[in-house]
């Protein structure tokens, strides 16, 4: 259970954060306080594990708190500030969501904030899987209805899907051009290289570099192609808010600015 | 000047406070679509950018004609790296809802394409971004052989940042009128690394 305090003035956005966070079991809101002295105070005297701050509170500057903060709290930032106003903090928060907050964007920034954790409780959470020796390698699946096992390569796998215990791996040209085996998203993500696939939404992992084309028609309904297959991929609006920031994410990275 | 905090605060405070799912969103796109438009305009701007933010601006156009309009938007991975004139999308969209509702069957169809082709210039063939915004509209002359204001502010852009190699050209292929851009992709970037590197 992730411990969280809530530092919001404004009592709708108050509301509403504290309403969605209802749906994040593993969340527990166990304070909320409205302005910078409530705030340093309890802070004083209990430790959350996550803090979301609205920057423009009463008595001082959100970002003004950090000081206050125990190394090891994440911290979300809410703004109706323009991104730059909270550039200077961003390294050491886990996110910064602008005003007035989509709940998909509270969404991508929950699951950050889940991976936030898991780092800090594995300790070197980093070393896991990054620059895993294994990654460029084959692996060997058994795919269902089959008694043969099989070697696919990572660098055919155009995406992944997840059909409850099992998941359904689409390749690139090939033959068979997707198969069924039984392992989750979490085993996928274990052996798979997080600098090429990338895990969008709950049930989807995505190989970012062979993604060709978007078509999106609606906010509903967008469709993915991939390098080697005529098959699309069709994602929905919560996927498809991942998508973009996961892009933007790496714009930034290519663009500091 | 616009005290842009508290409308972004005032925005979030609505949507707060609004119980209605679909009025929730045409706010949040609403905002999205300020944002946007208040950015700091700079001089050149990958695709990408873009892209995504005339994404809100869409779905607000959606929500205020319903079914009297379809837009699709298809892009190249590709596409998104290119530098190109920031509002270059916005400023076609804007053209292509105005005068093709004014002059299409309902719905009106608006696609919006953006790729990297290979096109042949005064140097053999060269790898050119293209974009495309089509609406089932006719094409309403200004007055004879010109375009419209919009479109020559976005020429003269075009001109002024990437010289003669860069074209907007349009064209009536009834159902469809098409607005095309094309942008050689190694003088944009060539003129994206000199206007970053002043700044």
């Amino acid at each position: 259970m992730i411990t969280a305090l809530l530092v919001e003035d404004e009592p709708a956005a108050f509301l509403w954060l504290r309403k969605q966070l209802e749906a994040y079991l593993d969340i527990q809101v166990i304070g909320t306080e409205v302005d910078f002295f409530g705030a340093k105070k309890f802070l004083s005297e209990r430790k959350p594990d996550l803090i979301f701050i609205d920057v423009g509170i009463p008595g001082g500057l959100g970002t003004e708190l950090l000081p206050f903060v125990d190394q090891n709290t994440g911290i979300v930032f809410i703004s109706a500030h323009e991104k730059y106003a909270v550039k200077a903090f961003e390294r050491k928060a886990i996110d910064y969501l602008l005003k007035p907050v989509t709940p998909e964007r509270l969404d991508d920034a929950m699951q950050r904030v889940r991976e936030f954790f898991l780092k800090s409780n594995t300790g070197q959470g980093q070393e896991i899987s990054p620059s895993n020796p294994e990654s460029a390698d084959a692996i060997e699946i058994k795919p269902q209805g089959s008694s043969k096992k099989l070697l696919i390569y990572p660098a055919s796998i155009l995406w992944i899907e997840a059909q409850e215990n099992y998941s359904k791996i689409k390749l690139a040209g090939g033959d068979p051009s997707s198969l069924i085996v039984r392992r989750s998203l979490n085993e996928w993500a274990d052996v798979l290289s997080p600098e090429k696939f990338y895990r969008i939404g709950r049930g989807l992992i995505i190989q970012l570099g062979l993604l060709r084309w978007t078509e999106s028609r609606s906010r509903d309904e967008v469709l993915l192609s991939f390098a080697g297959s005529e098959e699309t991929l069709v994602i929905g609006r919560m996927v498809a808010a991942k998508l973009k920031s996961l892009r933007k994410q790496k714009a930034e990275e290519r663009n500091p600015d | 000047m616009l005290d842009k905090h508290l409308i972004f605060s005032v925005l979030s405070s609505i949507v707060a406070k609004e119980e209605n799912a679909e009025a929730q969103e045409m706010t949040l796109n609403l905002a999205d679509f300020l944002r946007f438009s208040f950015e700091e305009e700079r001089m050149l701007e990958p695709l990408g950018r873009e892209l995504d933010g005339i994404e809100s601006y869409i779905a607000l156009q959606h929500s205020h004609h319903g079914d009297n309009l379809l837009c699709t938007v298809r892009s190249s991975e590709e596409s998104r790296l290119v530098p190109a004139v920031p509002m270059m999308l916005r400023l076609l969209l804007q053209n292509a809802f105005k005068y093709g509702l004014r002059t299409s069957e309902l719905p009106l169809r608006v696609e919006v394409n953006a790729g990297v082709q290979k096109i042949s210039g005064l140097n053999g063939e060269t790898d050119a971004l293209v974009v495309s915004v089509s609406n089932t509209g006719r094409w309403i002359e200004t007055s004879p052989g010109k375009v419209g204001a919009g479109l020559s502010v976005l020429r003269e852009s075009l001109l002024s940042l990437f010289g003669d190699d860069a074209t907007l050209e349009s064209r009536e292929e009834p159902p469809w009128v098409h607005v095309v851009v094309s942008i050689p992709v190694d003088v944009a970037n060539r003129k994206y690394e000199t206007v970053r590197s002043i700044r």
